[in-house]
C-alpha cells in the first residue's frame, strides 16, 4: 500500500486568516511598498533636474 | 552552391556593405591618419607634425617621448594616468550605488507610473551635456548657491572654492554627467528579469535581502557590466568636465593631457601617440565584455 504524505499545516499566522496579517507590523510585511527606493529615486530625480532648473530660472539671465 | 544560396550571400554582403564602408571611411582611415602623425615627423621650421602614411619611414621619436613622459625618471605623465583611473574608479562605483537602486526601483516597483520615471529619466538626454555642466558651475561658485545652503545649513563654515582644481567636484561632474547612460542600460536589463524568478525566491522563504543577493543581482551580472562599460570608456577620455568644473593641473586626467598635447605646437604627434596607448588600454575591458556576452549567450541558448 503505497501511503500519500499528508500536506503540510498551514504555518500559524496564515492559519489566522487576514486580521493576524493586518496585527503585522509594517516592517515584517514582505510585500510591503519600498518607500525607501522610491525616495532614493525621487532624490536622485531632483539631484539631476534641478541644478538645471536653477541655472535656467536664476542664472542664465 | 546553388543559385538561392549565391543570392542568400550576396544579400547579407549588401546588407554588411553600408555599415562596413561606414567603418572605414569613418574609423579606420581617421584611426590610420592619428597613426601616420603619431609615427610621423616634425616640421622643425613650423612646429607642425608631417604625417608618414608609408610604414617603412615611421619614426619612434614620439613614441619614445611618450614612454618617458609615461615611465621614465621625472614623469610627469605618470601621476594623470594613475589620477585618472583613481577618478573614474570612484565616479563608475558612485554611478552604480546611485544608478543601480533607481533603475531597480522604476523596473520593478514604479507601476503605473513607470511612463512618468522614464520620461524623468531620460530626460537629461534632452539637454545638452554643456549645458549641464554649466549648470553646475553657476551654483558651484563660490558665492553660488550650493555654498549658500551648506553654510546656512552650518555644514560648512566658510565658502568651499569648488571651482578651485576640487577632486570632489571633478568626481562628482563625471558621476553627473555619465549617471544617465548607466541607469538606463540597468533599467533595461533589470526590466527584462523575469520577476517569476523573484517570487520563485521569496515563496521558497527568503528574505527580501536574500532574495536580491542570490536572485537578483546575479541576474543583472550583465546589464551591469554593459553600464559599467558604457560610463568607465567614455569617462577615461573624457577632459570637457574636468575643464569646465575644474581647469587646474592638480585634477587632471589622461584627456587634459592628450587636448593639451594636440593643441600644443610640436607636442601634436605625442598627443597622438598618447591617444593611441589609450585607445590599446581601452581595448582589455571591450575584449572581457564581448567575451562575457559570448559567454552569457551561450549559457542562455538551449
Amino acid at each position: 500500500m503505497t501511503s500519500v504524505s499528508t500536506p503540510p499545516r498551514a504555518s500559524a499566522p496564515d492559519a489566522a486568516g487576514p486580521a493576524a496579517a493586518r496585527r503585522r507590523p509594517p516592517w515584517r510585511n514582505p510585500w510591503r511598498h519600498p518607500w525607501f527606493l522610491e525616495g532614493f529615486t525621487w532624490l536622485y530625480l531632483i539631484w539631476s533636474l534641478a541644478p538645471i532648473v536653477i541655472a535656467v530660472l536664476f542664472s542664465f539671465n | 552552391m546553388g543559385d538561392s544560396g549565391r543570392q542568400s550571400k550576396a544579400f547579407w554582403i549588401l546588407l554588411a556593405a553600408p555599415g562596413i564602408l561606414w567603418l572605414a571611411v569613418l574609423f579606420i582611415v581617421p584611426f590610420y591618419a592619428v597613426l601616420a602623425i603619431g609615427e610621423g615627423k616634425l616640421n622643425r621650421l613650423f612646429e607642425s607634425p608631417v604625417a608618414v602614411y608609408n610604414p617603412l619611414n615611421w619614426s619612434s621619436a614620439n613614441l619614445a617621448n611618450v614612454w618617458h613622459d609615461l615611465f621614465g625618471s621625472g614623469s610627469f605623465a605618470g601621476p594623470i594616468v594613475v589620477r585618472t583611473v583613481v577618478y573614474v574608479a570612484a565616479a563608475s562605483l558612485l554611478c552604480l550605488v546611485i544608478g543601480y537602486p533607481a533603475a531597480y526601483f522604476v523596473s520593478r516597483f514604479a507601476g503605473h507610473r513607470k511612463g512618468l520615471f522614464l520620461v524623468l529619466l531620460i530626460a537629461p538626454f534632452w539637454i545638452s551635456f554643456m549645458m549641464r555642466m554649466l549648470a553646475w558651475i553657476d551654483l558651484l561658485q563660490v558665492n553660488g548657491y550650493v555654498n549658500k545652503v551648506l553654510t546656512s545649513l552650518h555644514i560648512i563654515g566658510t565658502p568651499v572654492n569648488w571651482l578651485g582644481g576640487n577632486p570632489v567636484t571633478v568626481i562628482g561632474g563625471l558621476v553627473y554627467g555619465y549617471i544617465p547612460y548607466l541607469i538606463l542600460v540597468l533599467y533595461a536589463g533589470l526590466d527584462r528579469i523575469d520577476p517569476s524568478l523573484i517570487e520563485a525566491g521569496r515563496d521558497l522563504g527568503l528574505s527580501r535581502a536574500r532574495t536580491f543577493w542570490r536572485v537578483t543581482l546575479p541576474l543583472s551580472r550583465q546589464p551591469i557590466l554593459t553600464g559599467m562599460l558604457i560610463t568607465v570608456l567614455p569617462m577615461i577620455g573624457d577632459y570637457f568636465t574636468n575643464q569646465l568644473l575644474s581647469g587646474a593641473a592638480n585634477t587632471s586626467m589622461i584627456g587634459n593631457l592628450i587636448q593639451g598635447q594636440l593643441g600644443t605646437p610640436g607636442l601634436e604627434g605625442q598627443g597622438a601617440i598618447l591617444s593611441l596607448l589609450v585607445l590599446l588600454v581601452l581595448l582589455a575591458p571591450m575584449i572581457y565584455y564581448v567575451r562575457s556576452t559570448n559567454r552569457a549567450s551561450r549559457e542562455a541558448s538551449p
